[in-house]
């Protein structure tokens, strides 16, 4: 009775299951309708164009590799789904067959404390794996904006941008091997040379980058070796107050060119987004109506360090007439949004 | 896919109580005769009406901040299992994709912790776009009403709920007749045994089912931390469960008569004011209820632990017995991710002599949960003990060896995750009695 069209043979279903698991193979209208969705501007009166016939949940490499050749044998499409937050469109189907949603695939395989390094799989979100790296005084840094949703498998898909990526390097450079299952169902591992751990900036062609931001059209990556940081002792992430645009822009830049080594990144709010914060009070830290821009800049690393180049910051900010606002407004937007992985230091003004 | 029972299309059958509908005014559960369940088109529209804006406002942004905190979500990795899923079958029931049955069995994975609201972009209360809460505890009940409404049932909540009904409590002992009947209107106050609690009175204290019949140490320290600070207070003539568990499983008439009773109840004796020790109550009484009564709700209601803590800052309960103990506290989702209540709690801990008290953000615990809300315990034991392993491991992680709760609900799950962990889990009522130096009594379970 459902209008959307059918889904996959019992035949081939049953060789699905037999990798998976019976349970691990969902083909209800509510399985495959949540997995033809991205944030990306969406026909929603399309939707039901978007699904794929059959959802199938691995839990290993191996099991990924298997699935991608029973789908080539039958000519089913394959598109590979990580978290599907992205903004680009990549993790839901154009024309039916399977997604294959990595999710599963979320366990941290190692922590090596000497190399400082992790190996994930790719189903796995920044946070939870920062919330079990703390305890080893260790973060993996790669902070995009969908920090609490997005999965490792996905920043790799899309070789993402990271909001702190000015002091840590973006997904490219944090993430330093990974292994690959290609459309043949053939499995490789593609770094930077010289081992899964390693960094290495010496002579020689490199696959890792063509394997990144390729939207899983290469091949659906499984298991990552990524690099850690410490954990940064402190966080010092003020708000600053301006009464136009081109001063906020203007200082915005200046604390980017600073030099500051602490410095990771910066926020820039201009009057649309003011005005827009503004008329929401609930939502909002009011401020006077004489606010049109804000400016937001975030230093990461050991206390000492993140005090000298706070006052940095201030004094930046200062030469272009700003009212520092403290980081009561960073308490609540950028900590929730982070789960306060640093401690803010808060400044007197 | 998933193992759900789906009873699309097959009459169910009314399950035989004992006592069930016993002429006593209240009601057995209803029977089935058609089992359709798209054959209520009015209601589907008049649900999706209510609810396609907020559906629309999740469907469009899509961000899934909600997901990794989810309790469900974070031990199946099902995304048919997430708050966006359960938003967006609100638009494809509009488009004519799914209807009631199809959607209802995916409802069962949800234990209302709301943490999905609180990490919602929609909702976080700075820095973004809409004027707008969401609200996925209320979608998720409502889909569970509409289900039930429409003669789809979970056949696990559909028993219990026709069990509570019969015995005026939750079959918290065992749902088969013989153990069931271990909870019933006679057995009530029996935990309040020697402790010369008068009935009725001003205040009155509301023990819930949980409480009442399995972990009765909880009640017992309650009362006696009560009776040592010098407030008066008494139980019901004849208390009936809150009503909140059946208006979580989707059986909505229930839930309201229970409530009427209670209500009632309370007026008779002539109580203005209600203590509830369990979060779960809390929420009935301070939510449901309202929105039963409106205005001719007035009974005031007091959370036990924020009592305590106010006693404890006017210098009426000093604890004073060291409790050597090495600690965490749990904070149960009603209380910290529903009503914003942490702070109490920790006031109460760190006021106890010789406690070790190793703390965790309340933030970070937006993504901890027992997994014992909402149901989920009812119909998959096995979610919420996935779940409570999972938060188990978490306490273990920080080498304490007790975990403080302020939830009995979350006490029986997260017990059994303890013991495969040495890690014991006590009631914050109840090692403050004993910081008190009172001897509580009772059992921490059947």
């Amino acid at each position: 009775m459902s209008p959307l069209a059918g889904t996959i043979a019992d035949t081939l279903r049953d060789e699905f299951a037999a990798v998976v698991g019976e349970e691990h193979v969902l083909t209800s209208p509510t399985d495959r309708l949540s997995r033809a969705r991205v944030p990306a501007p969406f026909p929603v009166h399309r939707w039901s164009d978007y699904v794929p016939d059959a959802i199938v949940l691995p839990n290993a490499t191996d099991e990924v590799a298997e699935v991608v050749r029973i789908a080539n044998r039958h000519r089913v499409p394959i598109v590979p789904r990580d978290g599907g937050t992205g903004l680009t469109d990549g993790a839901r189907p154009e024309r039916r067959g399977i997604v294959v949603d990595v999710k599963r695939m979320n366990r941290i395989e190692e922590i090596d404390l000497d190399n400082r390094t992790c190996t994930v799989g790719t189903g796995i979100n920044m946070l939870k794996l920062n919330e079990v790296l703390g305890q080893y005084g260790l973060i993996y840094p790669d902070n995009p904006a969908s920090y609490p949703c997005s999965l490792v498998g996905g920043r790799i898909g899309t070789s993402g941008w990271s909001l702190i990526g000015a002091r840590y390097g973006h997904s490219r450079d944090l993430v330093l091997s990974f292994d690959v299952v290609l459309p043949t169902g053939q499995v490789i591992t593609v770094g930077d040379g010289g081992g899964r751990k390693l960094s290495k900036s010496s002579t020689g062609f490199q696959l890792k980058h063509l394997f990144m931001g390729h939207q899983g059209t290469l091949g659906i990556a499984t298991r990552a070796t990524l690099m850690l940081h410490p954990k940064p002792e402190a966080e010092f992430s003020p708000f600053f107050a301006f009464g136009d645009f081109d001063t906020a822009y203007g200082c915005v830049g200046a604390l980017a060119k600073a030099g500051v080594a602490t410095f990771a990144g910066a926020v820039l709010f201009d009057e649309a987004k003011v005005a827009y914060l503004r008329r929401d009070d609930e939502a909002y830290i009011p401020q006077p109506g004489d606010v049109r821009s804000l400016v937001c800049g975030v230093a990461y690393g050991n206390d000492d360090e993140v005090r000298a180049g706070g006052k940095r910051f201030l004094r930046v900010a200062r030469e272009f007439g700003a009212r520092y606002l403290g980081d009561e407004i960073s308490q609540g937007d950028w900590a929730a949004r982070h789960d306060r992985y640093a401690t803010p230091v808060l400044f007197e003004v | 896919m998933p193992d759900v029972p789906t009873p699309r299309g097959t009459p169910v059958p009314t399950p035989t109580v004992p006592g069930a509908g016993a002429g006593d005014g209240r009601h057995a559960a209803k029977g089935h005769g058609d089992g359709h369940s798209n054959g209520h088109p009015e209601q589907t529209a008049e649900f999706v009406a209510q609810w396609r804006n907020a559906a629309y406002n999740c469907y469009s942004s899509g961000h899934k901040f909600c997901r990794e905190v989810c309790p469900v979500m974070q031990v199946t990795r099902n995304e048919t299992w997430t708050p966006t899923a359960f938003h967006a079958n609100v638009v494809a029931m509009e488009q004519g994709l799914v209807d009631v049955a199809d959607i209802a069995a995916d409802y069962v994975n949800c234990t209302q912790c709301g943490a999905c609201e609180l990490r919602c972009p929609n909702t976080l209360f700075t820095g973004d776009f809409y004027r707008f809460r969401t609200r996925t505890v209320d979608l998720v009940k409502a889909v569970r009403a509409l289900a039930v409404d429409q003669e789809v049932h979970q056949p696990a909540w559909q028993r219990w709920n026709a069990i509570t009904d019969a015995k005026t409590h939750e079959p918290v002992l065992g749902s088969d007749a013989a153990v069931s009947n271990g909870v019933s209107q006679e057995h009530v106050r029996d935990w309040a045994d020697g402790l010369d609690i008068p009935i009725g009175g001003d205040t009155i204290l509301f023990v819930d089912c949980e409480a009442a019949f399995y972990r009765t140490s909880l009640p017992r320290a309650v009362a006696q931390i009560l009776q040592l600070a010098g407030e008066p207070f008494g139980l019901m003539a004849e208390q009936w469960c809150c009503g909140g568990p059946a208006a979580e499983m989707g059986y909505v008439d229930q839930a309201r008569r229970f409530a009427e009773h209670n209500l009632a109840n309370w007026r008779s004796v002539g109580a203005r004011r209600v203590i509830a020790l369990d979060p779960h109550d809390y929420i009935s009484f301070t939510e449901d209820y309202p929105r039963y009564f409106g205005d001719d709700f007035d009974i005031e209601v007091v959370l036990a632990v924020e009592l305590f803590a106010e006693l404890i800052r006017e210098g009426r309960l000093t604890p004073s017995v060291p409790i050597e103990r090495h600690v965490t506290y749990h904070d149960p989702c009603r209380l910290n991710k529903r009503k914003g209540i942490w702070k109490e709690p920790r006031e109460v801990l760190r006021a106890i002599p010789g406690l070790t008290f190793t703390d965790v953000d309340r933030v970070t615990q937006w993504s901890y949960c027992s997994g014992a809300g909402g149901g989920l315990a009812i119909e998959k034991p096995e979610l919420t003990a996935a779940i409570s392993d999972s938060r188990v491991d978490k306490a273990a992680a920080l080498g304490v060896d007790t975990l403080v709760s302020a939830c009995p609900w979350s006490e029986r799950p997260l017990t059994a995750a303890g013991e495969k962990r040495d890690i014991d889990v006590v009631d914050i009522h109840e090692i403050l009695a004993e910081s008190l130096g009172l001897e509580v009594g009772g059992r921490r379970g059947a």
